[in-house]
């Protein structure tokens, strides 16, 4: 099948006191035909709202189901534990043994879940865990657990990986589920998939220098992925960076780390961490500095190795031009400016309410056009939409 | 167009997303056409786009004009690219070259789908635009997987029609030409150009002046010619593969020679051509004479829904009998579209069948139900391989005969024979079908004659007679005779009521027992009983002092009950008939006169018990019976008992089908040896019975049961005889043995012997 890139329109604008959010959920299709999901966010309004985009169905319209009837993602990473990109989760996915799937209610099925390390943290009080990510951290146990009792005799549905090696040495005995950083692997779900490597670039290890933790500890858990998807006998037909919520620091880190071999960072399409947030490009504040902010040279380094016509896509609410942050209408600027040096563009992926789609051709990503629809001609537009005052 | 409807178009088409600038609406003064340049993002690989433009020069934003005529919304605008964009990317609509060209971007006609999607139908139109010129950005509007996608030629308004299978199968490695007969109809009208069509014949023509000498043009009125012309095939050597893709904008004769040079079709065409030029000045004709030309052009792979990689490219020429084609290569050539002549294939597909193996099978009757259900087959490209019927066409036929009278050929209304009618119109249908003007009935026990009519490998005969006589006949002839099943379709009761009966295999169970099956299905039924045993046939008057045995119904609810049993047909001669049991179908017309309802019933084999005192006559005992007599035996297995046979009989067929079997009266005496059938009640019982059946099912017999496997006995015979000598029909004495069945016949002769 035709690999593809699919960004989910989670995000909606401000309105009736509702501030807006912002959210990441990002699909890939593999050539191979599996399916990995990279975070979740289906808000209620979704579920509730007939107004915003179903991106629960939309999701869903896009797996397939198995010998059981389950539809399933074979891979569902979580980039970090914050709400924006875990929000749903236990609502629409099976979380539990696969055994205790129920047809009732017809939730998604993880074959393989890849985690960060920060499932063997303790509670923090600092950092307090939404019921989603406490979902998650306790199936991630579960299956690390299953792991452990059973070697790695584990089949879909109990399958996990973690990324990252845990700092206080819990990782240790998992080496067959532990990818480290810098590494590459190509499993998904148990198998090797030809289709798709996967290079592990964060979260960093912990930082000798005291001060260097510090700025990292802060958002340091984002796992930071770069995707290669193979299309057609091309191996690298499609570079994918993502990078969770990590900010200045661990770009600028990671352009130290990788600077020559800055091919490890290069993308055709990256999703801006933070949700196109300032914090991600530089160690001012924009709401207190403004125009004065000053980029990291080296951070814009790490998020600026684009291959041609590049594309940068912010997962946010729509920008304001404000001091609002994140999004940021400054970074937007500065995101502008690497698609523009790159012949590419910058998009925000809630500025229409079906998902941004790019196949993966030999020739390299091409985004999938949106046709008109008779919806949008012969719709109520006004009449529905908006109350209408009749004298 | 209206100023709002352009308004409105426009408006439409700025909401579309790919759509990045819509220009000014232009409209020349005095002019019907508004024309509107639009501005497309094609999506393509990024790097492509960041580069502006794709490898084969489409680019990232491509300006397209939309041209409305004043009658937008009736019609679709016309769309054209820049006039640079690179032609040779595959769906171009056919035009000069120095026109903008035009994208066919809709497999159908974009003015349908504007009126299909209502006020989404311009949106889609954009849709279609953008995503070819996306498809045209990644050199895709050809898919190898798919096939070559052949030149596009949907607006040309001249056709060729021809059997391209069959052209194709002259094409040989070495290059190649073929000038064959042709005709040709020329449409005028004033202050238009001519329309041609050519249709190529499957006769060669010599290359000499006797060819030329069987050219024909005849005007039939005033706008129309019709005649005999040439056409001309040729085709490339092997090695000539035309692999690039050339939209048509073919003109003139020195335009076609550059074109069939790049086909590697030239040398042959032109040779021909010269000969022809060179040959009919000579000739001493007058006039002109439209020549159909094809070049089979060598694809790289096969065709779009072909196992052929020969793509035709179709033109016409006409050429002056008195100047020839001139010397400065400027005689007009105009390109045309080709149509598919009539064949069997064209229709299977038109008709949504697929291929399947086509075993002969055979119509009898080509009355106006048999006449409809041959040609509804034969219009699905499975004409019978013959039809006989010895009747012949009356006037009063054209009522509801499926073959129209032409006033041209009054045989076809007066006289002809009807088989010789319907094999007729089947031919028009480009198939071959026998027709005899034999009775059935007149053959059925000459196996020689059987054999000269019915092929021997024939899937089945279908009887539409509506002759109980065929029916019997058909029901006589010998098993050993490897006779085809035969599937009986039938009309009753003023068209209220439809039969279809389907033999079993091996002709088990036969036509006479699905009938009798048949009846006893009404007979239990209130409302069909009603509708089939009452005698609706008239005699409506055909003439002075003549009239027909026949059914006063229209054509139309002949029409119904036909395009039924067609489907069935069919159905059937895609799936194969039952290799297990038989089929009656009955088909009612429901009060309102127009809804069809048919019911399906399976019906086991008979069980065939030859009768022992009888040459000829067989008992054929229905499942039914048979179940009826087993529960019997169950009852009584101590004992030997018994009861009444009740079905009907066929003289002809020398057969008595039991359908029911009904127990013994009350005052019956049953022991070890022998079993008294009595009498209480069973005259009652069998009158009403009969009455029940319109008398069309009644007593044929009885049965007893003998305890040890044993021939009929003394006593048996002896009753026969008493049966024969009380009844006028022949009957049946069926003993059930533990071994099974034994018959005897009771009827006069049988029991003289």
């Amino acid at each position: 099948m035709t690999p593809q890139l699919m960004f989910f329109p989670v995000h909606h604008p401000a309105r009736d006191g509702d501030p807006g959010h912002n959210g990441d959920m990002t699909l890939l299709e593999l050539e191979s035909g599996r399916r990995v999901l990279i975070d979740v966010h289906i808000d209620t309004a979704a579920d509730d709202d007939s107004d915003a985009p179903n991106v629960a169905q939309m999701l869903r319209d896009r797996l397939k189901r198995d010998s059981q009837g389950r539809k399933y993602v074979d891979a569902f990473l979580l980039s970090h534990p914050d709400e924006d990109h875990c929000k749903g989760l236990d609502n629409h996915f099976h979380l539990g043994p696969p055994d205790t799937w129920s047809k009732e209610a017809d939730k998604i099925l993880i074959r393989e879940i890849w985690s960060s390390p920060m499932v063997f943290r303790r509670a923090s009080t600092k950092h307090v865990l939404c019921p989603d990510a406490k979902a998650f951290k306790r199936e991630a146990k579960r299956r690390v657990k299953r792991f452990r009792e059973s070697g790695n005799l584990v089949s879909g549905g109990d399958r996990i990986q973690i990324l990252g090696e845990d700092e206080s040495g819990k990782t240790d005995d998992l080496t067959a589920i532990l990818v480290k950083v810098d590494e590459e692997f190509s499993q998904v779900d148990g198998s090797l998939d030809p289709s798709l490597k996967t290079r592990l670039l964060g979260p960093l290890p912990k930082a000798s220098d005291e001060s260097e933790e510090e700025a990292l500890a802060k958002n340091r858990s984002s796992t930071i992925l770069r995707f290669t998807l193979t299309s057609t006998g091309r191996e690298d037909a499609c570079l994918f960076l993502t990078g969770g919520d990590a900010e200045v620091a661990v770009w600028e880190r990671l352009w130290q780390r990788h600077y020559w071999r800055a091919g490890w960072l290069r993308y055709d399409i990256i999703l801006t961490p933070h949700h196109c947030s300032w914090r991600s490009l530089s160690y001012d504040s924009w709401s207190e500095k403004g125009e004065d902010a000053e980029v990291c040279s080296d951070a814009r380094s790490a998020l600026s190795q684009t291959r041609s016509g590049a594309e940068v896509l912010a997962s946010s609410k729509p920008i304001t031009d404000d001091d609002s942050d994140p999004p940021c209408v400054r970074a937007q600027r500065e995101y502008e400016a690497i698609a523009t040096e790159a012949g590419g563009l910058f998009r925000r992926i809630g500025d229409s309410k079906k998902p941004l789609r790019y196949e993966i051709l030999w020739e390299g990503p091409r985004r999938v056009s949106e046709r008109a629809t008779a919806a949008g001609v012969t719709g109520g537009g006004a009449i529905g939409g908006q109350p209408l005052i009749h004298g | 167009m209206s100023p709002d409807s352009i308004r409105r178009a426009i408006r439409l088409i700025r909401t579309h997303l790919s759509v990045v600038g819509v220009g000014e609406p232009c409209q020349r003064p005095g002019s019907p056409i508004t024309d509107v340049e639009i501005e497309i993002q094609v999506e393509m690989p990024l790097a492509w786009k960041a580069r502006g433009t794709s490898p084969n020069g489409v680019k990232a934003k491509e300006s397209a004009l939309l041209r409305f005529s004043d009658d937008y919304p009736l019609y679709a605008p016309l769309i054209f690219l820049r006039p640079d964009f690179d032609r040779s990317l595959a769906h171009f609509l056919p035009g000069p070259p120095d026109a903008r060209p035009q994208p066919c971007i809709y497999d159908g006609d974009p003015s349908e789908l504007i009126q299909q999607l209502g006020q989404h139908g311009l949106t889609e139109l954009i849709n279609h635009l953008v995503a070819w010129l996306e498809k045209a950005a990644l050199d895709r509007l050809i898919d190898p997987d798919q096939g070559w996608e052949p030149v596009r030629r949907d607006r040309l308004t001249d056709v060729v029609i021809a059997d391209l299978d069959h052209l194709r199968s002259w094409v040989k490695k070495q290059q190649g030409c073929r000038l064959l007969f042709s005709g040709f109809l020329r449409l005028r009208e004033p202050g238009r150009e001519n329309v041609y069509g050519c249709l190529f014949g499957k006769k060669f023509a010599p290359r000499n002046p006797s060819a030329i000498s069987a050219l024909r043009d005849q005007t039939i009125d005033d706008a129309l010619d019709q005649g005999t012309s040439l056409a001309i095939v040729v085709w490339p050597d092997e090695k000539r593969i035309a692999g690039s893709y050339m939209p048509e904008t073919v003109t003139n004769l020195g335009e076609l020679k550059v074109r069939a040079d790049s086909y590697g079709c030239s040398r042959g065409l032109f040779k021909v051509l010269d000969w022809l030029s060179t040959t009919i000045v000579r000739s001493g004709l007058y006039g002109a004479f439209p020549i159909g030309i094809i070049l089979l052009v060598r694809r790289p792979y096969k065709l779009i829904g072909s196992e052929s990689s020969l793509e035709a490219c179709p033109y016409i020429i006409e050429i002056d009998a008195r100047k020839g084609l001139g010397q400065d290569d400027q005689a007009s050539v105009r390109p045309a579209g080709h149509r598919h002549s009539i064949s069997r294939q064209l229709l299977q597909r038109m008709s949504g069948f697929g291929d399947y193996t086509r075993t002969p099978w055979v119509q009898v009757g080509a009355g106006s139900l048999g006449s409809k259900i041959a040609l509804h087959l034969a219009r699905a490209g499975d004409a019978p391989s013959s039809v006989i019927d010895d009747d012949t066409l009356s006037p009063h036929n054209a009522a509801r005969h499926a073959v129209l009278p032409l006033p041209e050929d009054p045989y076809l209304s007066w006289g002809g024979p009807k088989a010789f009618a319907v094999a007729k119109g089947i031919a028009g249908l480009g198939q071959a079908t026998e027709h005899y003007t034999r009775s059935i009935t007149s053959v059925t026990r000459d196996a020689g004659q059987i054999r000269d009519l019915i092929p021997e490998n024939s899937w089945a005969l279908v009887n539409s007679t509506a002759s109980l006589a065929v029916r019997e006949a058909l029901s006589s002839i010998s098993v050993e005779w490897r006779f085809p099943r035969v599937i009986e379709t039938s009309l009753l009761s003023d068209g209220m009521l439809g039969i279809v009966t389907i033999e079993g295999p091996g002709r088990r169970p036969d036509t006479g027992g699905l009938i009798s099956y048949a009846y006893d299905l009404m007979r239990r039924d209130h409302e069909l009983s009603l509708l089939m045993f009452r005698d609706t046939t008239r005699r409506p008057n055909i003439g002075e002092g003549c009239s027909s045995h026949t059914m006063i119904m229209s054509d139309a609810r002949i029409s119904l009950f036909a395009a039924s049993v067609s489907e069935l047909i069919h159905s059937l001669r895609r799936r194969g008939l039952s290799e297990n049991y038989g089929q009656v179908f009955l088909g009612q017309l429901h009060r309102d006169g127009i809804s069809l309802q048919w019911r399906s019933h399976n019906v086991d084999p008979f069980i065939i018990v030859a009768a022992e005192n009888s040459t000829s006559w067989k008992v054929h005992v229905s499942r039914r019976a048979d179940d009826e007599i087993n529960a019997e035996l169950e009852r009584w297995q101590n004992v030997e008992t018994g009861g009444i046979l009740l079905g009907r009989l066929s003289e002809s067929a020398r057969a008595i089908y039991v359908i029911d079997a009904l127990g013994a009266p009350s005052d019956s005496t049953r022991s070890a040896s022998h079993f008294l059938l009595g009498v209480l009640g069973v005259r009652a019982a069998l009158e009403e019975y009969a009455r029940s059946a319109n008398h069309s099912l009644y007593c044929v017999g009885t049965w007893h049961s003998h305890l040890a496997p044993s021939a009929p006995s003394g006593t048996d015979h002896a009753t026969g005889k008493t049966i024969a000598v009380a009844r006028l029909l022949p009957s049946t004495l069926l003993v059930v043995t533990p071994q099974g069945y034994r018959a005897l016949l009771a009827e006069g002769a049988a029991c003289e012997d």
